[in-house]
């Protein structure tokens, strides 16, 4: 086999692992919410550009720095939940999820206005101090591998979470039948907030991991949200395994259209490739029903 | 219902009268012209999201990108002598209109529409940037290419913006009173009115929902694809940055949801209040984002129901 084929398919897998991480958070927000956060790859980018704002400005210390950006995703998530989002919750059914979708689009345009006009060159890029290792006759950067265990370490945790904890199995309850979980005594808004939050954490854990492999840029929020999108939609959309795998597929897909039709083409490539998967597969390729 | 039914005639009638005198007051002052016709441009590119989304909840965040495959097409047609300016502009609308019907009918296979069609539609925007930029050769990439003026026939007479201005305003108020009729005095209008009310009562009361979901897609996009024409035509420079999605797509739902959704009248209130606004605040230069984000969160939260909905509850019940 070739070993650029294997060092694409590397970068693929951790560019797969990265989308998964924004989409698990999209996934569990829409679950158990009904809000489709349209605003998700801003929040990624918020802790990308607080990072690198407190770097590149103000000195700080790299891990102060990152904690910094952190808690700055988490406090707007809560932000947008707390106040924004509360008229969208007095509504149900189909009208709630419009504007839910409206609200986060909104609050997306806000949000991407505001940092590409206040720090327009906030782009973060961290650096690893080994930069390639020989493994098995190949020469692979060490930011690949560390990034592709990370996130996998992270998804790992995150369905531990959901599936041994008391709170996962609150969130799981209420993404499936909501009514029968507050018959028990599991409360909404409690776990609504939670899951905001545990979605911002993942998201700008994302943008981190991202910026170790390559440069975050301030005005990428929006491509970050459209590609998190497209892997819940094809993993259907409310399964956090289904997602994991989408992923994956569209990150390698998504890796090796741009080694070999570029950039530009590699979009429209994907789009066409996820029409078609869709037609196949209407409930995502995992199957499991909406 | 008499009486509602002239009063809308009335209204359609007085809007004509407005949108024929307005321009005869700033004749002189070509700036304002110009102001005036890109405002009538954009009160089409509403009256189609209108429809998508006020009427059948087809939220379609591609308005831009449709816009724009209808103004390249015409653009490039004319650009490298493929076809005369009339079978460019029908080119664009039957291209637009099939790719809308195609979303729409995708999405419509699957359950949870709304959500289904905006993620699509979204990532057609991202597609449509990233083609546009990566087919530099062809699109001129991030500067994009000139074309020359068009003829318009008898409207040549007119001086260069006032004659883009007719052209819309006629297609607009064309618009309107197609919708009017087929929404007031047909069958399927009263189909399209319950599915507009309570999708679920319509689909049970035999409607056939789907297909009016679809068919609204593939006129509502065609519309968008031949305004869209006519805008490129208009502005002759064709670049990416005109139907990006801060550009056009964000405006054209703020004046959908000021004016209100799913009415007539709502994109043409919203549309004459957002080109006001828009030069008052022009100063702001990049910030008006931040500004339109704030208005649409504003908006939503309290105001969701638009100008016209207000003007009909508070101020016409006086009257009737």
């Amino acid at each position: 086999m070739d070993a650029n084929f294997l060092l694409f398919f590397l970068d693929g897998v951790v560019f797969g692992l990265i989308l998964s991480l924004i989409a698990a958070g999209l996934t569990l927000i829409y679950g158990l919410a009904g809000v489709l956060n349209l605003a998700h790859g801003e929040l990624l980018v918020i802790c990308t550009v607080g990072t690198a704002v407190l770097l590149q400005a103000f000195n700080f210390p790299l891990p102060l720095a990152l904690v910094a950006g952190i808690l700055l995703t988490m406090g707007t998530a809560a932000f947008l939940e707390k106040i924004l989002l509360r008229p969208v919750y007095l509504l149900e059914g189909e009208e709630r999820v419009l504007l839910g979708l409206y609200m986060t689009l909104s609050f997306s345009i806000l949000v991407h206005g505001a940092l590409i006009t206040s720090f327009p060159l906030a782009f973060l890029t961290i650096n690893l101090p080994v930069a390639t290792v020989d493994f098995m006759g190949l020469t692979v950067r060490t930011a690949q591998i560390a990034t592709g265990v990370a996130s996998a370490a992270i998804l790992i945790g995150v369905y531990l979470f959901l599936k041994k904890t008391w709170n996962g199995m609150a969130i799981r309850s209420l993404t499936q039948n909501e009514t029968g979980a507050l018959i028990v005594g599991v409360s909404v808004k409690r776990y609504r907030l939670l899951v905001f939050l545990l979605g911002a954490f993942l998201v700008s854990l994302a943008g981190i991991i991202r910026s170790v492999v390559a440069t975050v840029a301030p005005e990428s929020g929006i491509e970050f949200t459209i590609l998190g999108l497209l892997v819940t939609v094809l993993g259907g959309i409310r399964s956090v395994y289904g997602t994991i795998v989408a992923g994956l597929v569209i990150g390698v897909v998504y890796t090796f259209l741009v080694v070999f039709i570029g950039t530009y083409l590699a979009y429209v490539a994907l789009l066409i490739f996820i029409i078609i998967l869709i037609l196949i597969k209407p409930y995502g390729i995992v199957g499991e029903r909406w | 219902m008499v009486r509602a039914e002239s009063t809308r005639l009335i209204a359609l009638i007085v809007l004509a009268v407005i949108y024929g005198l307005v321009p005869l007051v700033f004749v002189n002052t070509p700036y304002v012209i110009f102001i005036l016709s890109q405002m009538a441009f954009f009160t089409a590119f509403a009256y189609g999201f209108n429809f998508l989304f006020g009427y059948t909840r087809q939220l379609f965040l591609c308005v831009g990108a449709f816009i724009g495959i209808g103004a390249y097409i015409t653009g490039i047609s004319i650009r490298d002598g493929l076809m005369g300016s009339v079978e460019a502009v029908l080119l664009s609308t039957a291209v637009v209109g099939a790719i809308g019907w195609v979303v729409s009918y995708l999405s419509v296979r699957r359950k949870l529409v709304v959500i289904f069609t905006g993620i699509f539609t979204l990532a057609i925007t991202l597609v449509f940037n990233n083609l546009v930029i990566g087919l530099a050769n062809v699109t001129g990439g991030e500067t994009g290419f000139r074309i020359r003026g068009v003829s318009l026939g008898p409207l040549d007479a007119l001086p260069y913006n006032l004659r883009y201005y007719y052209v819309a305003t006629l297609t607009v108020l064309a618009a309107t009173a197609i919708a009017y009729y087929l929404l007031f005095y047909t069958r399927t209008g009263y189909a399209y009115r319950c599915i507009t009310d309570e999708e679920v009562s319509a689909e049970l009361v035999g409607i056939n929902v789907s297909r009016v979901k679809t068919l609204t897609a593939l006129f509502s996009s065609a519309f968008l694809g031949f305004t869209g024409a006519q805008y490129g035509l208009f502005s002759q420079l064709i670049a990416p940055s005109y139907f990006a999605f801060s550009s056009l797509d964000i405006p054209a739902q703020i004046i959908v949801i000021l004016g209100g959704r799913a009415t007539l009248l709502g994109p043409h209130i919203g549309s004459a209040i957002i080109a006001v606004v828009n030069e008052a605040l022009r100063f702001l230069g990049p910030l008006t984002q931040v500004l339109y984000g704030l208005t649409l969160i504003l908006l939503l939260a309290f105001f969701r129901n638009g100008i016209a909905d207000f003007i009909k509850r508070k101020i016409f019940s006086w009257f009737f």
